[in-house]
C-alpha cells in the first residue's frame, strides 16, 4: 500500500476479563472498500468502534492520516459511522438529520441545504426533506443514514452491517449502490458483514476475522481461491476440505468433477438451489466432498455409485483442523 | 362485539356513581343561586364572584401556585438527575435505588407528614414556605425520577453515539438528542408533580407556619365551618385544574 490512510497497531480489547481483539493490525489505503467479515462475535464491530472513537482500546494505536487518534474524542475525528439499526435522530425530520454534522460545524443555512439536497439525491431520496424518520422506510432509513454520514466527507466512512435489516432483494441492490457511491465519492469504506457472498461482491479487499484474531487479509479471489487456513476455506465460498494424511487441503466445490476421477464413493445428497446443483459424495474414507456445477441434476439419486476427481493444482493447503 | 357480563355492568354502574356522583353535586351546587347546599334555587355565578373578591383565597391561590412551581423545579432538578446518572448502569442495588425511590409514593400522607414535622423542627427549620417547598419537592421527587428513566429506558444509546460521531461534544449531545428525547417525559413528570403539590393538604398542613396558606389547606380549614356553596366553587376551579394538567400530562407522556 502506497498511501495508508488508516493504521491499527497491535490493538487489544477486553470486555469484563474476556478479549475481545487479540492484538489486531492492520492498514487500509485511501478509496480501499474494506470488508471485516467474520461471524457474530469475532470483534469486527469492536473493531469498528474503536475506529470511531466510541471504545477506547486497551492497548495499541489507531492512526489516522498519519496522526495517532487513539485518545481523540468521536467528535474531533475525521470518521463517520452508518451504524446497524440506522440510528436517526426520531425529532428531526430528512433534512435535520443529515444536516446535523454541517450545523455542528457552523456551515451556512443555505450551504447546508444545497449540501443534504446533493447528499439526498446521491441516495437516491430526492424531495425527502420534511419526512420524519417514522415514515419511512427500512431502505429508505438506511439510505438516508448513508446521506448523514456522507454528507460530512470523511477521510473514512464506517459501515456497522449497514444491509442487514434488508431483505434479500433490497441488500442486492443496495449492495451495488453501495459499491457505486463509494466509487464516485473516493471515500474510503470499511464495511462490516457476517455474509461472505456480501463481502466478495463489494469488497477491494477483505479481512476475515475470528476470535477477536484476523486470520486472513486479502482481495475477493485471494481469500477465495488461495485460503490459508481451513477456517477461511470454509467461511468464504464453504470450500470442501479434505485430508490427506497429515496435510488438509481446501477444494472449491467447482472444481470437483463427478462421474470421472480417481475416488470413489456414494452420493448422500443432490440439492439444487439458484442454478446451482450441490451433490454431496461420501468417499471410502468416509470423508465428504461436494461438487457443484450449474445446472439440474436429473439422473443422481442418493444411494447411486460415483466417483470424483480433481486437479492437484486445484488443492490448497491450509492451515488448521479440518 | 364482545358480550359483557351483567355484573360487570352493575359493578361499573356502582363504581361511577360512587366516584363521580358526588363531584357532579360539588360541581352543580357550585352554580345554585341559594345558599343552602341542599336546595336548588335556579343558576347563577355568585359563588364564582365571590370567590374573585375574596383575597384571601386569591393570595392562598397564589401561594399554592408559587409552592408548586418551586417544588417542581427542584423535583425536576433532582429527579432528572437522578434518572440520568442511574441510566444504562447495570448495578446489583438497581432495583432497590428504583424502589427505594418511589416510597414516598407508597407511604401513607399523613406518616410523611409526621417524618417532615419531626425533622424540620429537630433542624430548626422555620416553618413555612421553605419547609413546605422541601415537602412538596420530596414527594414530587418519584414521579418525576420515575417517568423519566422509564423513557431513558427506551432510548437507544446509539442515537447519541450518532450525534457524537457526527461532531457533537458531549454537552452538544445532550442538548441535541437526549434532552428532546426525554422531554416529552419530563413535561408529564413536571405536570403530574405540579397537580400532586397543588392538591395536597396532609403534607401541607404538617410542614406550613403561620403566616402561609395554600388553596387545598384553606378548603380544608373552610369545611370546618360547614359546606358553603363557595366551597363548591372552589372545589370545581381547583378540579378543573387538575384534571387539565393530569390530561395533559398524560398527553404529553403517550406522545
Amino acid at each position: 500500500m502506497t498511501d495508508t490512510i488508516l493504521s491499527l497497531e497491535n490493538i487489544e480489547k477486553s470486555f469484563d476479563g474476556e478479549k475481545i481483539l487479540k492484538n489486531i493490525s492492520l492498514d487500509i489505503g485511501r478509496g480501499e472498500f474494506i470488508t471485516l467479515l467474520g461471524s457474530s462475535g469475532c470483534g469486527k464491530t469492536t473493531t469498528i468502534r474503536i475506529i470511531a472513537g466510541l471504545e477506547t482500546p486497551d492497548g495499541g494505536k489507531v492512526v489516522l492520516n498519519g496522526k495517532d487518534i487513539t485518545a481523540l474524542a468521536p467528535e474531533k475525528r475525521d470518521v463517520n459511522t452508518v451504524f446497524q439499526n440506522y440510528a436517526l435522530f426520531p425529532h428531526m425530520n430528512v433534512e435535520k438529520n443529515i444536516g446535523y454534522g454541517l450545523r455542528l460545524k457552523k456551515m451556512s443555512q443555505n450551504e447546508i441545504k444545497n449540501e443534504v439536497k446533493n447528499a439526498l439525491s446521491l441516495v437516491q431520496l430526492e424531495g425527502f426533506e420534511k419526512r420524519n424518520p417514522s415514515q419511512l422506510s427500512g431502505g429508505q432509513k438506511q439510505r438516508v443514514a448513508i446521506a448523514r454520514a456522507v454528507v460530512n466527507k470523511p477521510s473514512v466512512l464506517l459501515l456497522d452491517e449497514p444491509l442487514g435489516a434488508l431483505d434479500l432483494m433490497l441488500r442486492r441492490q443496495m449492495q451495488t449502490e453501495l459499491k457505486k457511491l463509494q466509487k464516485a465519492l473516493g471515500i474510503t469504506f470499511i464495511y462490516i458483514t457476517h455474509d461472505q457472498e456480501e463481502a466478495l461482491n463489494m469488497s477491494s479487499r477483505i479481512v476475515v476475522m475470528r476470535n477477536g484474531k484476523i486470520e486472513q487479509t486479502g482481495t475477493p479471489s485471494e481469500v477465495y481461491d488461495t485460503p490459508k487456513t481451513a477456517f477461511v476455506a470454509e467461511f468464504v465460498g464453504g470450500a470442501n476440505l479434505y485430508k490427506e494424511g497429515e496435510k488438509i487441503f481446501a477444494i472449491r466445490s467447482e472444481h470437483v468433477r463427478l462421474g470421472v476421477g480417481d475416488y470413489a464413493g456414494v452420493v448422500t445428497e443432490n440439492s439444487f438451489m439458484a442454478g446451482l446443483s450441490k451433490v454431496k459424495v461420501r468417499l471410502r474414507d468416509g470423508q465428504e466432498i461436494t461438487s457443484s456445477h450449474m445446472g439440474m441434476n436429473i439422473d443422481l439419486n442418493i444411494g447411486d455409485e460415483i466417483s470424483v476427481g480433481w486437479d492437484k493444482n486445484d488443492m490448497v493447503e491450509v492451515k488448521g483442523e479440518k | 362485539m364482545k358480550k359483557v357480563s351483567k355484573a360487570a355492568i352493575v359493578f361499573l354502574a356502582v363504581v361511577t356513581v360512587l366516584n363521580y356522583l358526588p363531584i357532579l353535586l360539588t360541581v352543580v351546587y357550585s352554580f345554585n343561586k341559594s345558599k343552602l347546599s341542599s336546595m336548588w334555587e335556579g343558576f347563577s355565578l355568585d359563588w364564582y364572584r365571590m370567590l374573585l373578591r375574596d383575597g384571601d383565597i386569591k393570595k392562598a391561590l397564589l401561594n399554592s401556585i408559587i409552592l408548586a412551581f418551586s417544588a417542581c423545579v427542584l423535583a425536576l432538578i433532582i429527579g432528572v438527575s437522578a434518572a440520568l446518572a442511574m441510566r444504562g448502569k447495570k448495578l446489583f442495588f438497581d432495583d432497590f435505588i428504583s424502589n427505594f425511590a418511589s416510597l414516598p409514593i407508597m407511604i401513607p400522607e399523613i406518616i410523611l407528614g409526621m417524618v417532615f414535622m419531626a425533622i424540620f423542627s429537630y433542624m430548626n427549620l422555620p416553618f413555612g414556605f421553605v419547609t413546605m417547598t422541601i415537602a412538596h419537592a420530596s414527594f414530587c421527587v418519584p414521579y418525576v425520577f420515575l417517568i423519566v428513566r422509564a423513557r431513558l429506558m427506551g432510548m437507544d444509546s446509539s442515537l447519541e453515539e450518532a450525534a457524537r460521531d457526527l461532531g457533537a461534544s458531549e454537552l452538544e449531545t445532550f442538548r441535541d438528542v437526549t434532552l428532546p428525547y426525554i422531554l416529552p417525559g419530563i413535561a408529564s413528570g413536571l405536570l403530574l408533580s405540579f397537580a400532586m403539590s397543588f392538591d395536597d393538604v396532609v403534607i401541607s398542613i404538617f410542614t406550613t407556619g403561620p403566616s402561609v396558606n395554600t388553596l387545598a389547606v384553606k378548603i380544608y380549614t373552610k369545611m370546618k365551618t360547614g359546606i358553603t356553596p363557595e366551597i363548591n366553587a372552589l372545589a370545581t376551579v381547583i378540579l378543573v385544574i387538575t384534571v387539565l394538567i393530569i390530561f395533559i400530562s398524560e398527553k404529553t407522556r403517550k406522545d
